[in-house]
C-alpha cells in the first residue's frame, strides 16, 4: 500500500472544510445596486439582441488581460472594510491568477481546479470537490464570459449605456449557488471589465475595481510558470 | 509369501493408518485450513511493534480499501451518470460496507462539525504551545512585551485582521465570531505542509474509493468483490462505452498470490515427483519396485498432511512447498531397501530391515532431529515445515517397516550401475580433487549476509503497473518516508510521535506530516485546561483588543463561554482520539488507528528528504524493507543456533553410537559440505541469508544419512553403495526442483541443501575405496 498519498489526501479533505462545510447562506436583502434600464437577457448567446451580441464578442476577443485591482471586502464583524491590492492575470488557455500583495498569497483557478501558492512557492490545492462550493468556478465563468455556463446559474439582467458602458446583474438560480453569492453585479465599459461585486448577503460583499488594463499581452514563459499553473 | 500372524498385523496397522489418515484429511476444509496470507508466515504473538503492527494493519479495516479509478479511453472524464451508476452498482451489492466517490472521507461535513464543536480541546493546546513559543522568543528581543495573555489576545486580534485579506477568508470570515483565535484555520496548516507538492489531477478521471466488507485476504474479500467491481463497470459502461476501470488493494495482491502460490506447489511438488521418479528408473528396472518407492512417498505425504494439519491451522501453503523435497528424502528409505545387495539372494525384506535397521534409524533419526528442531523458531513457516518433513520421514520409515515385508523380495529389478561411475582409483586424483574442494571452500570467506524480506514475496509485475497509474490519481508523488508512532494507548503513541518530532527539529529536519496538529498530547492538553483556569479574564481581554481595532465586539460575546467550559476528566483526550479514529474513513483513515490491542499514528517526511533519521523506541519506518529485514536477521540468527545446537547434538550422538572417531567423522563430513556449499556461494553471489541457512541445516541432516551408509562401508572397505548414489541423486533432484521456484526464497533453500547433499556425496566417494584397491 502506497503511503504517500495520505496528506494530499488529507489536504483535499481540508480544502472541502475550507471552501465548504462552513460557508453558510446569506439572509439578507440582495444588495440595491444601479442598473440602468434592466434588461432581463437571460436567453442562450444566439438569441441575444443585437447590441448584447456584439459586446460579447468583443468580450470574447479578449484572450489574455492584465491588470491590477482594488478589492474591498465588507465584513459584518468589522466595522470597516478591509482593502487589498493585487494583480490579476487571465488567459483564456490558462485561466485566472489572482495575486494578492499584503499577503503574498496568489489563487490559480483554472481547469483542474484551484491552486494557492504562498510567497514561498508553497502550492496546495487541486480538483475541488463538489462541496467546494462555486465561488472559484463562477469566478472563471465570468472572466471567460462563458454564457451558456452562467445561464445554468444565473438569472441575468444588464444594460447598456450610449457611451458603451455596460452593467450586469447576476442572480442566482439555485440554491448551491445561492450558498455563494447573493447577487453579481458586474460593470464595464466595451471589453474592459472595471467593476465586480459579490454581493454575499447582509454580512459580507467584495468590491474588486481594476484598473491599469492590458489587453491581450503576450505572457513570456515565465510570466505563465509565475501566474499560472 | 506366508501369512503369519505379523502379516497381518502389519497390514491390519498399515490399513488403519491409511484410514485415519484418509478420514481427517478428507474431513477438512481446506479453503479455511490452508493459508497463503504472507502475513500467516510471521508469529501471531510476534512482539516487536513493527511486526504487530503491520499484522493489526493488513488485518484491519485500512487494508479493506480498493483505490478506484474511473476514465474514459477517448480522454473524458466520465459523466456523473456514467460514476453514479458505477456507485449504485457497487453498493447494491451488499459487498462494501461504503462507496465514496472522491479521495476524502465519506463524511467531510460531520468531521468539520465535530472537530468545530471540539475546537478548544484538540486545536487550541497546539496554538498555545506555538504561541508561548512565539512569546519566549520575542521576550529575548524585546524585554518590554505585555504579559502573556495581553500580547496573545493583541496577537489574535492581528492575526484576525491578516486573515481578513487572506483568499479563505471570504469562506470563513463567518465562523471567525465563533473561533476568533482561529483554531479551526490550523487544519490548513496540515495542507499548508504538502509544500512543493502538486495534488492536481488530470481532469479526466474520477477517483473512488470503497472499503469491503469482507476482509481483504479472505476468499470473500476477493473473488465475489471482483465480479462485483467487473459487474459495476459494465453497468457504467451502458452510459458510457469507453469506460476504463482501475483499481487496487491488498485483496488483488492478496488473490494473486493465492493463485501463484497455488500453481507453484502444484507444479513443484508434480516436478519433484517426475524428477524423483525418473532418478529411480534409473535405478530400478520394471514397474513393481517403482510402485513400491510410490508407495512410501505416498505414505509419508499422507502421513506429513495429516500430522501437520492435525497441529496447525492455518497451514501456510509455501510449508507444503517446501515440504515438497519431502518425496526425494522419503524415498530413499525405499531404495536403501530395494537396492541392498549386502544380504543373500534369497533374503526377505524383514531380513534385510534388520540388517540396514541401525543405520536406516540413525539416518533418518538425525534427520527427523534436525528437522524437528525447527519448531523451536519463531517463524510458522519454519515451524510447519519441521512438523511436515519430520512427520513425513517419520511415516516414510513406519511404512517401510509395516508395507515391504508385505512382499516377497525379489532381485532381478536391480540394475548394476556401481561399476559404471568411475571413482578416483589413482592418489594424485584424490589428492587433485581434495586441492579443488579447499580452493572452493575459500569462497566462505566471500560470503556475507543479506536479510531481506522480499525474498519471500511473490512479484506482481501486471499489479505494480496498475497501482503506480492509480497512486497517480490518489496524489502521490515524490520520495517519502513513512513512520509509525505507536503505543497502548493513542495518547502514548501521540507522545512517541512528539518525541520523535523533537528528534527531528533537533537535527534540523522538518517535522514530520502528520495528524498531530489536531491531536494534542496529554502534556500540551493539560498546560492548555490550566492555562484557560489560570487566565479566567482572557475572553474580556481579547474583546477590549477587539474593539480597539473596529470589530463589532457583540457578535464574539460566546468566546466566553467556550473558554470557560473546561474537560479535565484524565480519559477525556482518549476518548477524542478514539472519536477522532472513528470518524476517519477511506484513505484518511491511514493517518490513525486505535483500538483495543493498541494504536498508531502516521507520519511523513517532506518529498525528497536527503537525510536518514533513525527513528527513537515507538517510532519505526513503514517500509517493511528496512523493519522486517532487521526482524528477519534475528531469526535467522535464532535458526543458526538452532543449527549449531543440532550438530553438537547430532555429532554426540554419532560418537556414543558409532563410537570414537567414526563417529565424529559421520558429523564432520555434512559440515564440510556445507563448508563447500558456503565456498561456491562465496565465489558466485556471496550474499546468502535465512533460507541458504535453513537449506544447509537441511542438507546436513539428510547428509547424515548417507554419510552413516558410506562411513560404515569405508569401514567394511566396501565401495560406494549404489543405495547411497541413488538416494543422494533423488534428495539433489527433489532440492533442485526446488531451485526453480518463482519466490527467491524457496530457490536459495533448494539450491544450498541441493549443493550440501552433493558435497557431502563427493566427499564420501573420494574417501571410499574403488574397487581396485579393495
Amino acid at each position: 500500500m502506497s503511503m504517500n498519498a495520505f496528506h494530499k489526501r488529507a489536504a483535499v479533505f481540508l480544502v472541502a472544510l475550507a471552501f465548504g462545510s462552513f460557508v453558510k447562506a446569506p439572509d439578507s436583502s440582495l444588495y440595491a445596486g444601479e442598473p440602468c434600464r434592466p434588461l432581463e437577457i437571460s436567453g442562450k448567446e444566439e438569441a441575444l439582441p443585437q447590441e448584447w451580441k456584439v459586446l460579447l464578442d468583443r468580450l470574447h476577443t479578449v484572450k489574455t488581460v492584465s491588470a491590477t485591482f482594488h478589492e474591498t471586502r465588507f465584513f459584518s464583524l468589522r466595522k470597516h472594510p478591509v482593502a487589498i491590492e493585487g494583480e490579476i492575470h487571465f488567459s483564456r488557455e490558462r485561466g485566472l491568477s489572482l495575486l494578492y500583495k499584503s499577503s503574498q498569497r496568489q489563487l490559480v483557478v483554472d481547469e483542474e481546479g484551484l491552486l494557492m501558492r504562498s510567497s514561498a512557492g508553497k502550492t496546495s490545492g487541486g480538483k475541488l470537490p463538489p462541496e467546494a462550493g462555486r465561488i472559484p468556478g463562477t469566478l472563471l465563468s465570468l472572466f471567460h464570459f462563458d454564457w451558456d455556463t452562467l445561464l445554468t446559474l444565473f438569472h441575468i439582467e444588464g444594460c447598456q449605456e450610449p457611451t458603451g458602458e455596460w452593467r450586469l446583474l447576476l442572480t442566482p438560480l439555485d440554491p448551491e449557488t445561492l450558498k455563494a453569492f447573493r447577487a453579481i453585479r458586474i460593470k464595464g465599459v466595451g471589453e474592459k471589465v472595471g467593476t465586480i461585486v459579490l454581493d454575499q448577503g447582509p454580512s459580507q460583499r467584495v468590491e474588486i475595481a481594476m484598473s491599469e488594463h492590458q489587453f491581450n499581452p503576450e505572457f513570456t514563459a515565465a510570466e505563465l510558470k509565475q501566474y499560472f499553473r | 509369501m506366508k501369512f503369519t500372524p505379523s502379516y497381518w498385523f502389519r497390514a491390519t496397522l498399515l490399513f488403519v493408518l491409511l484410514g485415519i489418515g484418509s478420514f481427517w484429511l478428507s474431513s477438512l476444509d481446506y479453503s479455511k485450513h490452508l493459508s497463503s496470507d504472507v502475513m500467516d508466515l510471521l508469529p501471531v504473538t510476534e512482539q516487536s511493534p513493527e511486526l504487530s503492527t503491520a499484522l493489526r494493519i493488513m488485518r484491519d479495516r485500512e487494508s479493506r480499501l480498493l483505490y478506484i479509478t474511473l476514465e474514459s479511453t477517448d480522454g473524458r472524464v466520465p459523466t456523473d451518470a456514467t460514476v453514479s451508476a458505477f456507485v449504485d452498482s457497487l453498493r447494491a451489492s451488499k459487498q462494501f460496507k461504503q462507496v465514496t466517490v472522491g479521495r476524502g472521507p465519506s463524511n467531510p461535513e460531520k468531521i468539520a462539525e465535530w472537530v468545530f464543536a471540539q475546537r478548544m480541546n484538540l486545536l487550541f493546546p497546539q496554538w498555545l504551545a506555538d504561541k508561548k513559543l512565539q512569546y519566549a522568543s520575542l521576550k529575548v528581543t524585546m524585554p518590554d512585551v505585555p504579559p502573556l495573555d495581553a500580547w496573545l489576545a493583541a496577537d489574535a486580534v492581528r492575526s484576525i485582521n491578516q486573515f481578513l485579506e487572506t483568499p479563505e477568508s471570504l469562506a470563513l470570515a463567518e465562523t471567525l465570531p465563533k473561533d476568533p483565535l482561529l483554531l479551526t484555520t490550523s487544519l490548513l496548516r496540515l495542507q499548508d505542509t504538502l509544500q512543493g507538492e502538486s495534488v492536481a489531477d488530470a481532469n479526466t478521471v474520477a477517483v473512488l474509493w470503497a472499503e469491503t466488507k469482507a476482509p481483504a485476504l479472505s476468499p470473500e474479500g476477493q473473488a465475489p468483490v471482483f465480479a462485483v467491481m467487473d459487474a459495476a463497470r459494465l453497468t457504467a459502461m451502458k452510459t458510457d462505452s469507453a469506460l476504463v476501470m482501475n483499481y487496487i488493494g491488498v485483496h488483488r495482491y492478496g488473490a494473486e498470490s493465492r493463485t501463484k502460490i497455488t500453481q507453484e506447489i502444484t507444479w513443484l511438488n508434480l516436478l519433484s515427483l517426475i524428477a524423483v521418479g525418473a532418478v529411480a528408473c534409473v535405478f530400478v528396472r520394471r514397474l513393481t519396485p517403482l510402485f513400491h518407492l510410490v508407495a512410501i512417498v505416498a505414505l509419508s505425504m499422507l502421513g506429513a498432511w495429516t500430522v501437520t494439519t492435525l497441529f496447525f491451522n492455518p497451514v501456510h501453503v509455501l510449508a507444503l512447498v517446501l515440504g515438497s523435497l519431502l518425496c526425494g528424502e522419503a524415498i530413499d528409505y525405499g531404495l536403501h531397501i530395494l537396492l541392498h545387495r549386502e544380504c543373500p539372494q534369497d533374503a526377505s525384506y524383514a531380513q534385510i530391515l534388520r540388517h540396514i535397521g541401525l543405520p536406516l534409524c540413525m539416518g533418518a533419526s538425525t534427520t527427523i532431529i534436525g528437522f524437528l528442531a525447527l519448531l523451536f523458531s519463531g517463524l510458522p513457516l519454519l515451524r510447519q515445515t519441521g512438523v511436515f518433513v519430520a512427520s513425513g520421514l517419520i511415516c516414510a520409515l513406519a511404512g517401510c517397516w509395516l508395507y515391504f515385508p508385505l512382499w516377497k523380495r525379489k532381485t532381478d529389478w536391480q540394475r548394476t550401475w556401481s561399476g559404471v561411475v568411475p571413482q578416483p582409483r589413482r592418489a594424485w586424483v584424490k589428492w587433485f580433487l581434495w586441492l579443488f574442494l579447499a580452493g572452493l571452500s575459500l569462497g566462505i570467506t566471500n560470503v556475507h549476509w543479506l536479510d531481506d524480506i522480499r525474498d519471500l514475496d511473490i512479484k506482481h509485475p501486471e499489479l505494480y503497473e496498475i497501482q503506480e497509474k492509480v497512486n497517480q490519481h490518489f496524489g502521490a508523488s515524490g520520495e517519502r518516508t513513512a513512520y509509525f508512532s505507536v503505543g497502548k494507548s493513542p495518547l502514548e503513541a501521540r507522545d512517541n510521535l512528539e518525541t520523535f518530532q523533537a528528534l527531528r527539529i533537533k537535527h534540523g529536519l522538518l517535522p514530520l506530516q502528520s495528524l498531530d496538529s489536531v491531536l494534542p498530547t496529554a502534556r500540551a492538553w493539560a498546560e492548555a485546561n490550566a492555562f484557560r483556569q489560570e487566565h479566567a479574564d482572557f475572553p474580556a481581554l481579547l474583546i477590549r483588543e477587539l474593539a480597539a481595532n473596529d470589530f463589532d465586539t457583540a457578535l464574539f460575546a460566546n468566546f466566553e463561554e467556550q473558554w470557560k467550559a473546561t474537560a479535565t476528566a484524565p480519559d477525556t483526550l482518549n476518548l477524542l482520539y478514539r472519536e477522532m479514529n472513528t470518524q476517519l474513513d477511506g484513505p484518511l483513515g491511514n493517518l490513525m488507528h486505535c483500538d483495543a490491542s493498541g494504536s498508531w499514528l502516521l507520519g511523513m517526511t517532506p518529498p525528497d528528504e536527503l537525510q536518514t533519521l533513525t527513528p527513537p523506541a515507538g517510532s519505526f519506518p513503514v517500509s517493511q524493507l528496512q523493519t522486517l529485514n532487521v526482524i528477519f536477521t534475528r531469526y535467522r540468527e535464532s535458526a543458526a543456533e538452532i543449527s549449531l545446537i543440532s550438530w553438537a547434538l547430532i555429532a554426540l550422538l554419532m560418537i556414543v553410537v558409532f563410537r570414537w572417531p567414526t563417529g565424529l567423522m559421520m558429523a564432520a563430513i555434512p559440515l564440510g559440505a556445507i563448508l563447500l556449499a558456503g565456498g561456491v556461494l562465496g565465489w558466485t553471489s556471496g550474499a546468502i541469508n535465512l533460507f541458504h541457512l535453513l537449506g544447509f541445516f537441511l542438507g546436513f541432516c539428510i547428509s547424515m544419512d548417507y554419510t552413516i551408509f558410506g562411513i560404515l562401508a569405508r569401514r567394511d572397505g566396501r565401495i560406494m553403495p549404489v543405495s547411497i548414489l541413488s538416494s543422494a541423486i533423488t534428495t539433489v533432484a527433489a532440492f533442485g526442483v526446488l531451485s526453480l521456484s518463482s519466490v527467491a526464497a524457496v530457490r536459495a533453500l533448494g539450491i544450498s541443501a541441493s549443493l550440501v547433499v552433493t558435497f557431502a556425496v563427493l566427499i564420501l566417494y573420494i574417501m571410499l575405496p574403488s574397487r581396485r584397491s579393495r
